[in-house]
C-alpha cells in the first residue's frame, strides 16, 4: 500500500507540491491526474526514490521512505513516463542487468523475463539492440522490467505512451489481474478517459495539492456536472473548450 | 541583396535562409551539449576541433618553412588538408551533410528541391570553410615570411585552400552516396570512423617522430613526374608553382584540374543532394531487428551483482557508441607513441634506455579519463533506473570504480609492464613490484578523482566543461607523482623491506580513499535527485 501524508517539495523557490496527502490500499488501482505542472512527476518520483524527500511523510508497503529506502526500492516496480532506457542493450541485457540491480535469483527471474516477452510479443526482438525499437516497443520493455522482480506496488507514469491497441488491450487486463493479486497500483496519467475506465478511485492534484478523491462518478456528483472530463475541467480552472479556441478559429478565418 | 541573389540562382530566398540558420543553429547547439562530432579522436568540442585544425596548419607552415622543396612541402599541406577535411565530411556525413531526419523533417513542408539543394550546400562549404580557417592561417604566413617567400604565393595557397573547402564537400557528396549503395550506412559510418581515428595517430605519430628526426628533412625532395600529379593535393601544389614563377607545363594543366572538377562535381551533386536521397539515406539507417546479441554468462566471482550490472552496461557502451569505444582504443596508439618517447636518434643505437614518462602518465591519467566517459552518456536520461533499484548509490559508485579496473586498468598496466620489460629491460621482480606500484597510485587517483566528482555511471549528460574542470583538477598530482618518479623510485626499490613499506603505505593510502568514498557517497547519496 502508499501512504502520502503532508507532502511538500520545491524545486528552489518554486513549489511543486504543497501539502498533499492520499492513501492507496492493497489490491487498489488509484488514479493519479492533473494538469501539466499539478506535481504528478514530482509525487512519483518521490515515491521511487528519484527525488528526495523534503517534507512530509511516506510510507510504501509498509516502510518508510527515509528510514528504509532501500526496503521500498526492493518492493516497487516502476514505468517512468520518459521512456528511457540504456538502448544500446538488448530486452534480454537489459532483463540480465535489472535482475542484478536487484539482486535476484536468475532461475527465479528467467522463466518470468520469457512469460513477459511472450506477453508483449517480444520474443523475436529479444537479441536486437533496442536502439532500433519504436516507441511502443521500448515502452512494453520499461513494463516487462517494472514486473521482473515481482513487486507489491507499482507505478505507471503515463504508462500507455506509444502502445498500439493490442498492446493497450494485453495492458488493461495485466492491470486488473496485477490489481486482483493484491498488487497497489498508482496510475498517473493524463488521458482522462483512460483513467476514469482503469482506476475505481481517482485522486485529482493541482498546484500541488489534491483537490477532489473518490470515483469517477463521486467526483462528477461532488462538482454537479455530468462527467469526469467536466468536474477535471472545473475544478482544475480550465477555460471552456470552445472559449480557448475561439481567438485560434477566429484569426484561421481569413486564408492565405 | 539575398533576394536577388535568390533569385538568379532560382531559390526561394526566404526558405533558404531558414534552412541555413536552423542548420546553422543546430551544430552550434550541438557542439556546446555534446561536443561538435568531427574529429572523434581529437578534443570533442568546436573549439578543440580548431585548435587541432591550428595545430595541423603549424605542422604544414614548419614543414613548408623547413623544407628547401617548396613543392614537396605544398603537396604535403595539401594532402594533409584536403585528408582532414575529406575525413571530417564523410565520418560526419548524416549529420553534417545531409541526415536521414531532413526527410521526415521537411518533406511535409512546402519546400522545393532547389531550394533545399542550395541551402544545403551553403551549410556544407560553411562547415567546410569554418574547418579550412584555421588549418590555412599558418601555412600562408609561411608562404609570405619563408627565405624567398611571397604575397602571391600566400594569396594562391589561401585560394587553394578555399577552393578545397568547396570542392571536397562536394566530392565526398558523390563518394558517400556512391559508397553507400554497395556497403550498409551504418558499417560505413562506423568504418570511416576509424579510418579517421588511425589517419589522425598516423599524422600525430609523423608529427611527433619527425620532431626527433630533423635532419632527415633536408633529404625531403618531390620530383614532378607524371606519377606525382595522381595525387590531387600536387594539383593545389601547382598553384604555389604558379604564384612563386616556377611552374612548368604540366604544373599548369594540373592546376586547372581543381577548376574543372568544381563544375563538374557541382553539376553531377544537384541531383543527389535532394529530400528524395535524404528520404533513401533514413531507409539505411535502420538497423533491422532481430540482430543476434552475443549471450555471454556473467561470471559471478570475485565482484558483486552491481559490478555485473555497470560491468554489462560498458560492453554495451563500447560495442555502439563510437566515440566511446575510439577513445578507449585511443589510448593503445598513444601508448605506443609514448613509449617510443625515449628514442632519439641523435644517441645512437642504445637510446632505449632513457625510460619513458609519459607512458606512466597514461596509466595513471587514462583510467580517470576513462571514468569520465562512463559517466558522461547520451543515455543519461535512463540512469532513473539506478535510483529506483533498491541498490545503495555507494555500490554502484564503486563499482563504476571497479569495472575501469578490471576491465582496463589491471590488463593495460600488464601490456605496459610487459611492453617496458621488453624495451627496457630489468629483474623482473623489481618490474612486477614496480607494475603493483603504479597500479596503486593509478587506483588511488581513480578514488580521489570519484571522490571529488562521485557519480553514477552513465548518469550525466555530456559536458566538455564539467569533464576538463574535473581533469585538470587531478592533472596537478598525477604529474607532480610522474616527475618525481626518479627521485623515489632508486630508494624504494633498494631493498626488499623498503619495497614492502612502500607498497604496505600504498595499501593503506587506497583503504583510506576507499573507505572515504564510501562515507562522502552515503552521506551525499541522500540528497541525491535523478536529473533525468
Amino acid at each position: 500500500m502508499i501512504r502520502v501524508a503532508d507532502l511538500h517539495h520545491a524545486y528552489g523557490e518554486t513549489p511543486a507540491l504543497q501539502g498533499l496527502s492520499f492513501e492507496a490500499g492493497v489490491g487498489e488501482v488509484l488514479g493519479l491526474l492533473g494538469p501539466n505542472g499539478a506535481g504528478k512527476s514530482t509525487t512519483v518520483k518521490i515515491l521511487t526514490g528519484l527525488l528526495p524527500l523534503q517534507r512530509g511523510r511516506v510510507e510504501v508497503a509498509g516502510f518508510d521512505i527515509v528510514t528504509s529506502p532501500i526496503e521500498v526500492k526492493r518492493r516497487v516496480g516502476y514505468v517512468p513516463e520518459s521512456g528511457a532506457l540504456y538502448d544500446a542493450l538488448t530486452p534480454d541485457e537489459y532483463f540480465r542487468f535489472i535482475a542484478l540491480l536487484y539482486r535476484l535469483d536468475p532461475d527465479v527471474v528467467q522463466p518470468r523475463a520469457e512469460e513477459l516477452l511472450r506477453m508483449f510479443e517480444l520474443d523475436a526482438v529479444r537479441s536486437a539492440r533496442m536502439v532500433t525499437f519504436s516507441k511502443g516497443m521500448r515502452q512494453k520493455v520499461l513494463i516487462a522490467s517494472a514486473l521482473l522482480h515481482a513487486p507489491d506496488v507499482l507505478i505507471f507514469d503515463e504508462p500507455l505512451n506509444g502502445l498500439d491497441a493490442n498492446a493497450m488491450l494485453v495492458f488493461k487486463e495485466l492491470l486488473r489481474g496485477l490489481a486482483a493479486q493484491g498488487r497497489t497500483i498508482l496510475f498517473c496519467s493524463h488521458l482522462l478517459d483512460i483513467v476514469e475506465r482503469l482506476c475505481p478511485r481517482i485522486v485529482i492534484l493541482d498546484k500541488g495539492r489534491a483537490i477532489a478523491e473518490g470515483t469517477p462518478e463521486a467526483i462528477a456528483h461532488q462538482t454537479g456536472r455530468s462527467s469526469l472530463e467536466q468536474s477535471f475541467a472545473m475544478l482544475t480552472g480550465a477555460r471552456r473548450a470552445e472559449d480557448a479556441t475561439a481567438g485560434v478559429l477566429a484569426a484561421l478565418e481569413s486564408r492565405p | 541583396m539575398t533576394a536577388v541573389l535568390g533569385r538568379l540562382l532560382g531559390v526561394d530566398p526566404v526558405q533558404w535562409k531558414a534552412l541555413v540558420w536552423v542548420s546553422f543553429i543546430t551544430d552550434v547547439r550541438q557542439m556546446t551539449r555534446s561536443g561538435l562530432r568531427l574529429p572523434r579522436a581529437a578534443a570533442g568540442s568546436l573549439g578543440g576541433v580548431l585548435v587541432s585544425q591550428l595545430l595541423y596548419g603549424g605542422f604544414c607552415a614548419a614543414l613548408i618553412i623547413l623544407l628547401p622543396d617548396v613543392f614537396a612541402a605544398s603537396t604535403i599541406y595539401y594532402s594533409l588538408l584536403l585528408a582532414t577535411l575529406g575525413l571530417a565530411l564523410l565520418v560526419d556525413f548524416t549529420s553534417v551533410v545531409l541526415s536521414p531526419d531532413d526527410h521526415a523533417q521537411l518533406a511535409p513542408r512546402p519546400i522545393d528541391g532547389r531550394t533545399f539543394f542550395v541551402a544545403r550546400l551553403t551549410s556544407v562549404a560553411g562547415f567546410s570553410l569554418l574547418l579550412t580557417t584555421p588549418f590555412a592561417l599558418l601555412p600562408a604566413l609561411a608562404y609570405l615570411f619563408r627565405d624567398g617567400g611571397s604575397l602571391a604565393a600566400a594569396i594562391a595557397s589561401v585560394a587553394a585552400a578555399a577552393t578545397c573547402a568547396v570542392l571536397v564537400p562536394l566530392v565526398v557528396i558523390l563518394l558517400f552516396l556512391a559508397l553507400v549503395q554497395v556497403i550498409p550506412a551504418s558499417r560505413l559510418h562506423r568504418a570511416l570512423g576509424y579510418v579517421q581515428f588511425f589517419v589522425s595517430f598516423v599524422f600525430i605519430g609523423a608529427f611527433f617522430l619527425l620532431s626527433r628526426t630533423t635532419r632527415a628533412l633536408d633529404t625531403v625532395r618531390l620530383e614532378k613526374t607524371a606519377a606525382v600529379y595522381l595525387n590531387p593535393a600536387a594539383w593545389f601544389a601547382a598553384w604555389i608553382e604558379i604564384a612563386e614563377g616556377r611552374a612548368t607545363t604540366a604544373d599548369t594543366a594540373a592546376a586547372a584540374i581543381p577548376l574543372a572538377l568544381l563544375v563538374v562535381a557541382g553539376l553531377l551533386v544537384r541531383s543527389r543532394l535532394s529530400l528524395a536521397s535524404a528520404e533513401r539515406l533514413a531507409t539505411m539507417f535502420v538497423d533491422r531487428p532481430g540482430h543476434p546479441a552475443n549471450h555471454r554468462p556473467v561470471p559471478y566471482l570475485i565482484f558483486g551483482p552491481a559490478h555485473h550490472a555497470v560491468g554489462l552496461l560498458a560492453g554495451a557502451q563500447f560495442r555502439t557508441d563510437q566515440t566511446f569505444r575510439l577513445g578507449v582504443l585511443g589510448i593503445l596508439p598513444l601508448t605506443v607513441i609514448y613509449l617510443l618517447a625515449g628514442f632519439s636518434d641523435v644517441d645512437g643505437p642504445d637510446a632505449m634506455t632513457r625510460e619513458p614518462w609519459l607512458v606512466y602518465y597514461a596509466v595513471l591519467f587514462f583510467p580517470m579519463m576513462l571514468r569520465q566517459f562512463l559517466v558522461y552518456s547520451e543515455s543519461w536520461r535512463a540512469s532513473w533506473v539506478f535510483h529506483a533499484a533498491p541498490m545503495p548509490f555507494d555500490e554502484i559508485v564503486v563499482a563504476l570504480k571497479n569495472t575501469v579496473v578490471s576491465r582496463f586498468l589491471v590488463p593495460y598496466l600488464c601490456l605496459v609492464m610487459l611492453l617496458i620489460g621488453w624495451l627496457y629491460p630489468r629483474p623482473p621482480l623489481e618490474l612486477l613490484m614496480h607494475g603493483i606500484v603504479v597500479g596503486l597510485l593509478s587506483h588511488a587517483l581513480l578514488t580521489a578523482d570519484l571522490l571529488v566528482n562521485p557519480s553514477l555511471p552513465f548518469s550525466q549528460p555530456r559536458r566538455q566543461v564539467t569533464r576538463s574542470f574535473a581533469l585538470l583538477l587531478l592533472m596537478a598530482p598525477t604529474m607532480a607523482i610522474i616527475s618525481t618518479i626518479p627521485f623515489w623510485r632508486p630508494y624504494l626499490y633498494a631493498s626488499a623491506g623498503r619495497t614492502f613499506l612502500g607498497v604496505g603505505a600504498l595499501v593503506v593510502v587506497n583503504v583510506l580513499l576507499h573507505e572515504t568514498l564510501l562515507t562522502r557517497v552515503e552521506r551525499q547519496s541522500r540528497q541525491w535527485a535523478c536529473a533525468s
